[in-house]
């Protein structure tokens, strides 16, 4: 936590510096107080003098004013700076993870790095927010306090300093034996959330399963665990406020008792001993508010932690420090004994793998569920990286190139469409920026998406909510297919994503693509032998491995898992097709 | 959200008060500790002021100081803050314990409640909201019951304790001091008055920042392939310049009300020392009754600036907790009234609908009149373009949602004449949309069955076509899925969906698209598996295949949310109509 926040604070130099003199001038004032409280009685009410009572209280007026305007100053800039810090984090945490591979984002995953830039963020916000100005002004003004009681008397003060450092030695001991249990405490209920959300979202699978009982008995257990465990950490600090009052106190009745011997020795004079009475006061504040400020940090040093985590990944994919550059891409694309497996997995997802996808020409990928389809299209783009092996694009490694000049060239359609809210054009310029309105409307037409977006009330321009919720799947892909089209980039993949439309649609799709593309690569991952039948090249997956390569009737003839895709397809029907 | 009229404060506490209502003891303990510390507090600066007057005193007479005075003074008030000590202690215990006691048993009422609720309640709900009532609301009311209930009560009795002291001490001196008072309240009010304002636009600000953030995470995989990163960053670059000025400003402004509460304070120090200084020297107060009128002005200086911010985070827990009760108030599910029951072991599948009705919403009726009649073991293929309402079909067999007229019957058995629990003991059903918890893959498939075996939910994964995959997974079987995980395809999730109802093994099968996201050569494998597993059973199929539909006993053919035609495949062809229709047009490729 401390780390993170100096690494931020120390952009803000010059305003922190003014919040400390401000801070610092504030202090001061608040401590001159006293002093003249004691010239009050000393020189104004022992001497009878109301003379001296009302000029030192225009004195002390004064003061307070200059305090207060410290105060504002120093308010000014200390809320500049959290300001400054909690949009900074979150716009850091924000690009690091726009900078993640696909692995190193599944490593974490998106629910939880979503909490960890807006929850987390929130979290450290509050401490910075409150700790600022409280942890300069504390020390500040209990230092300050210490010496002007210092000034004042000896003896006195060493016996404050002695409760400090046993009050301090509370507060190490109590914070180390409670952060654990908060921590505890957080992960139970993030527990509970998320069983939660587990009722919210399954609650059809719940209740078809009949599992009600079981459901009611587990959340039962999280829930009472989620109690214990918050009821442990804070029976472990309940402790700490009144003890830290009592010692203060105890703290005074001493003060109070070799003050009196003192004064009975003429050591001290009355007001001197009312002076520094204050001072312990004052002092007394700023502990207890060191107290409050301690039991937030906990919950916010794990925030801290999981933020961090995200800010100082490594990132698994880098760009080249000397990047090769692809002159006018022809689209030629080449596996060359490529593996791929997750780190730890017992098995590979792909293992040597090699094949080539000639310029200009439409491959299809076919294979079983789990066979590694979806991740040769990943390990192309590169969003994962090969174990081992090399893909090249036009002869040069893809490590070779930046990540932003390969994927420029890369038009891609996902098996998951995922839209972003807004308008439909905004959604089919997101692979390029500068797309005309003729252009957009042309893709839309090739992926046959403009039967359902023009009817709309304002055709391309108009709104669709985040993720595409108010769209039919087959819809969402319609418009996923098209916003690759735009792009018109010399390779293209499609990620399976023909079998979410129905049988006329997806030829329909299929054969406008085929006429405007045909002098561009094409790759193709599909389920149906008639949407592949006809490429120029088919690549057969099984288990992770290239089990065959080659034209539709090569293929039929010597491929035996093609055949047994082939016979599965045909068992369904002759003409395999779906309504 | 079924609106309902705004609870005041009181109604709000009342509904809470019985959360809590067997513990009335403790909680009346925890109030009288409270108040019995804070006045133990309050009491002590009347024996300092004993102290410093006898010192003074002694000073002034040249008399030696009364040490056994002093000394008993002293004794009380170490008694006196001890005793305060402890009940704070005791306090601050039980009210940790007496809040999270409520809170788990408001979580309990919810998760109650959401078991009971109709689903067309939380299909029609927006899911974020509801889901952070549940969570965010049940934190944000924990927080302020723990924290800044107590805080209010002991504040309370701090302020009242030591304005009634103050008056004790000197009425002339109080007087003077409690003209500062109000000015402290009046300037807290004006600040916070704006600051809730600016406050407010920060959240909206907040809100954008986190919707564009979630927005892009969960497009993750489209930011990184169509390099959208800088016009994502962009965007954020954009509100997050926003968000800055909202926040600078509603922290300014909030930040105002430390010092300005802190001159005012001053002001209030300064009149009891000029004041009280000139009073001692007119000979009508004491030098001790000074000290201890600072004292008092010190402690009541704390309370009066966070009184009104507690107030402020009580009304966001007051807030939370009536959107939480708004919650709980929704109309459940009609409780079941079991007239008959099924022997769930002996079920053959005849299911039958007798002229339903049935809409969603009663303006809009999508079942008009429906009748259909499935035979044990018979394959029922229900057909139709998408969005035809095809799981609508499902809503009504499970009872998810009660029709408007007719019957439908199991077994000849009215299905509203049985238990929910035990009509649905009969379905088995591979949804649409998979659902998988947070657990070990395991745990997932085992979820059909109740005390499932590690074998049997291996002997279900070999039978759907998981086994394989799960095998490559770092764990197996125990790899944890759902949650945050998300490297499994939808087809692998599908098969696990499949696996968990092949564990279920039930009487009457619902499979809806269970296959759609399968591919073809895994598809053929889990037909033969189903086709195992449907022998003898009465299955309703929504089907895209046209070998299904053409080998189906009967088919649903649906469009615009109605059942059009039912019969085989021969029937509604020779019928000439909506289905003979699309299935020309389909096939005449």
């Amino acid at each position: 936590m401390i780390n993170l926040l100096m690494r931020y604070l120390k952009d803000y130099r010059r305003q922190m510096i003014f919040v400390f003199v401000f801070v610092l001038s504030q202090a001061a004032c608040q401590l001159y107080l006293p002093v003249m409280m004691g010239n009050i009685v000393q020189n104004g009410v022992a001497e009878g003098n109301t003379q001296v009572i009302l000029s030192s209280g225009m004195h002390m007026l004064m003061v307070s004013v200059a305090a207060a305007v410290c105060m504002v100053a120093s308010s000014y800039f200390s809320a500049y700076v959290t300001a400054s810090f909690t949009s900074r984090i979150r716009a850091d945490v924000f690009d690091k993870v726009k900078d993640f591979s696909q692995s190193d984002f599944n490593s974490f995953g998106a629910a939880t790095l979503l909490t960890r830039s807006t929850t987390d963020a929130t979290q450290m916000q509050i401490v910075v927010i409150n700790g600022l100005r409280s942890l300069l002004l504390i020390p500040i003004t209990g230092v300050g306090a210490l010496i002007m009681a210092f000034r004042q008397n000896v003896l006195l003060t060493f016996i404050l300093l002695t409760a400090f450092l046993v009050t301090s030695i509370v507060i190490a001991m109590t914070t180390r034996r409670s952060m654990p249990l908060f921590q505890e405490m957080q992960k139970k209920v993030d527990r509970i959330n998320l069983l939660m959300k587990e009722k919210l979202t399954g609650v059809r699978a719940i209740r078809a399963f009949n599992r009600q009982a079981y459901e009611t008995d587990k959340f039962e257990t999280a829930n009472q665990e989620g109690m214990d465990a918050a009821v442990k950490a804070s029976y472990a600090v309940a402790f700490f406020s009144p003890l830290m009052q009592l010692m203060m106190n105890i703290t005074m009745v001493v003060i109070y008792w070799l003050g009196s011997v003192e004064v009975q020795q003429k050591i001290v004079d009355i007001s001197d001993l009312m002076v520094f009475i204050q001072y312990v006061l004052m002092f007394m504040s700023s502990l207890s508010l060191v107290s409050v400020l301690l039991m937030a940090y906990p919950k916010a040093e794990v925030s801290a932690a999981r933020v961090k985590a995200v800010l100082d990944a490594p990132l698994s994919i880098t760009d080249p420090q000397n990047p090769r550059t692809l002159g006018d891409v022809k689209g030629k694309v080449e596996f060359r004994n490529v593996d791929f497996g997750y780190a730890g997995a017992e098995k590979k997802v792909l293992s040597g793998i090699s094949f080539v996808a000639e310029a200009g020409r439409t491959t299809a990928i076919v294979g079983a569920t789990g066979s590694g389809k979806t991740t040769l299209i990943n390990l192309l783009l590169r969003l994962y990286e090969v174990t081992n092996g090399q893909i090249l694009v036009d002869d040069v490694n893809i490590k070779e190139l930046e990540q932003k000049r390969l994927r420029e060239n890369i038009g891609y359609a996902p098996q998951e469409s995922v839209l972003f809210g807004g308008k439909i054009s905004d959604n089919m310029r997101v692979g390029k920026k500068e797309a005309t309105d003729a252009e957009i409307e042309e893709a839309l037409s090739m992926a046959q998406a403009m039967e359902f977006v023009a009817p709309r009330q304002d055709g391309v321009e108009s709104v669709i909510t985040q993720g595409g919720k108010d769209l039919s799947g087959g819809q969402r892909q319609r418009l996923s297919i098209a916003r690759a089209l735009v792009k018109k980039a010399p390779i293209t993949l499609f990620d399976d994503c023909f079998s979410a439309l129905d049988f006329k649609t997806d030829a329909m799709v299929r054969k406008n693509i085929n006429q405007a593309f045909a002098n561009k690569t094409m790759i193709i991952v599909a389920q149906r032998i008639s949407t592949v039948k006809d490429a120029d090249k088919i690549i057969v997956l099984d288990n992770g491995l290239l089990v065959g390569q080659g034209r539709h009737e090569e293929l039929a003839e010597t491929c035996a898992v093609y055949q047994e895709i082939l016979k599965s397809q045909a068992y369904a029907d002759s003409k395999e097709e779906s309504l | 959200m079924k609106k309902t009229r705004k609870l005041t404060f009181k109604e709000v506490l009342m509904q809470l008060e019985k959360y809590l209502r067997n513990e009335r003891h403790l909680l009346i303990m925890v109030g009288f500790s409270l108040v019995m510390s804070t006045i133990f507090t309050i009491l002590a600066p009347i024996y300092t002021k004993n102290i410093t007057n006898s010192l003074a005193d002694s000073v002034a007479q040249g008399a030696d100081v009364n040490f056994p005075f002093i000394g008993r003074q002293i004794i009380i008030l170490v008694v006196l803050y001890f005793l305060s000590a402890g009940f704070t202690f005791y306090a601050t215990r039980k009210t940790s314990f007496l809040s999270q006691l409520m809170i788990k048993r408001l979580r309990e009422d919810i998760q109650d409640k959401l078991n009971r609720l109709p689903l067309n309640y939380l299909d029609s709900c927006e899911r974020g909201d509801l889901l952070s009532r549940v969570t965010n609301d049940c934190s944000t009311l924990s927080g302020a019951l723990e924290g800044n209930a107590t805080q209010i009560l002991v504040q309370g009795t701090t302020i009242i304790g030591i304005i009634v002291m103050m008056f004790v001490l000197s009425v002339k001196l109080s007087l003077i001091f409690l003209v500062v008072l109000p000015l402290s309240f009046l300037i807290l009010q004006m600040i916070t008055k704006k600051t809730q304002v600016l406050f407010r636009r920060q959240q909206r600000e907040l809100g954008d920042l986190n919707g564009l953030i979630e927005e892009v995470y969960s497009g993750h995989l489209i930011v990184k392939s169509f390099n959208y990163e800088e016009e994502a960053s962009d965007r954020f670059e954009d509100i997050n310049k926003r968000f800055f000025t909202s926040y600078l400003r509603s922290r300014f402004f909030s930040g105002l009300t430390t010092p300005l509460m802190k001159l005012v304070n001053n002001l209030g120090y300064i009149a009891i020392c000029v004041a009280g200084g000139i009073f001692v020297v007119k000979g009508s107060f004491t030098i001790g009754g000074i000290q201890a009128f600072l004292i008092y002005a010190n402690d009541i200086a704390s309370p009066i600036a966070s009184i009104s911010n507690n107030f402020n985070n009580i009304q966001a827990g007051a807030a939370a907790a009536e959107r939480i009760l708004d919650f709980l108030k929704n109309d459940e599910e009609l409780p079941d009234h079991p007239i008959q029951e099924l022997d769930s072991s002996n079920i053959e599948g005849n299911i039958e609908f007798a002229h339903v009705e049935f809409g969603y919403v009663p303006e809009r009726m999508l079942f008009h009149d429906v009748s259909l009649k499935a035979s044990p073991g018979q394959v029922m293929a229900v057909v139709g373009p998408s969005g035809a309402g095809k799981t609508t079909l499902v809503n009504l067999l499970m009872r998810f949602y009660e029709i408007n007229s007719g019957v439908i019957s199991l077994e000849n058995k009215n299905i509203q004449e049985l238990s929910r629990n035990n009509l649905r003991s009969a379905f088995g059903m591979v949804l649409q949309d998979t659902w998988l918890f947070d657990g070990t893959i395991a745990e997932n498939i085992a979820y059909g069955k109740t005390g499932a075996s590690r074998e049997d939910v291996i002997r279900a994964a070999k039978k759907a076509q998981c086994h394989d995959f799960i095998k490559k997974l770092p764990l197996g079987y125990d790899t944890i899925i759902g949650g945050d995980f998300t490297s499994l395809s939808e087809g692998e999730c599908q098969l696990l969906a499949i696996a968990r109802t092949i564990i279920a093994d039930p009487a009457v099968l619902i499979l809806d698209e269970a296959t759609s996201s399968v591919d073809t050569r895994t598809e053929l494998l889990i037909t033969k598996a189903m086709e195992e597993m449907m022998k003898g059973k009465t299955t309703f199929i929504i089907a895209h295949r046209l070998f299904t539909i053409k080998n189906a006993d009967q088919i649903i053919f649906m469009m615009d949310g109605d059942i059009k035609e039912v019969g085989s495949h021969d029937e509604l062809m020779a019928q000439d109509g909506l289905y003979a229709n699309l299935y020309l047009s389909a096939s005449d490729h």
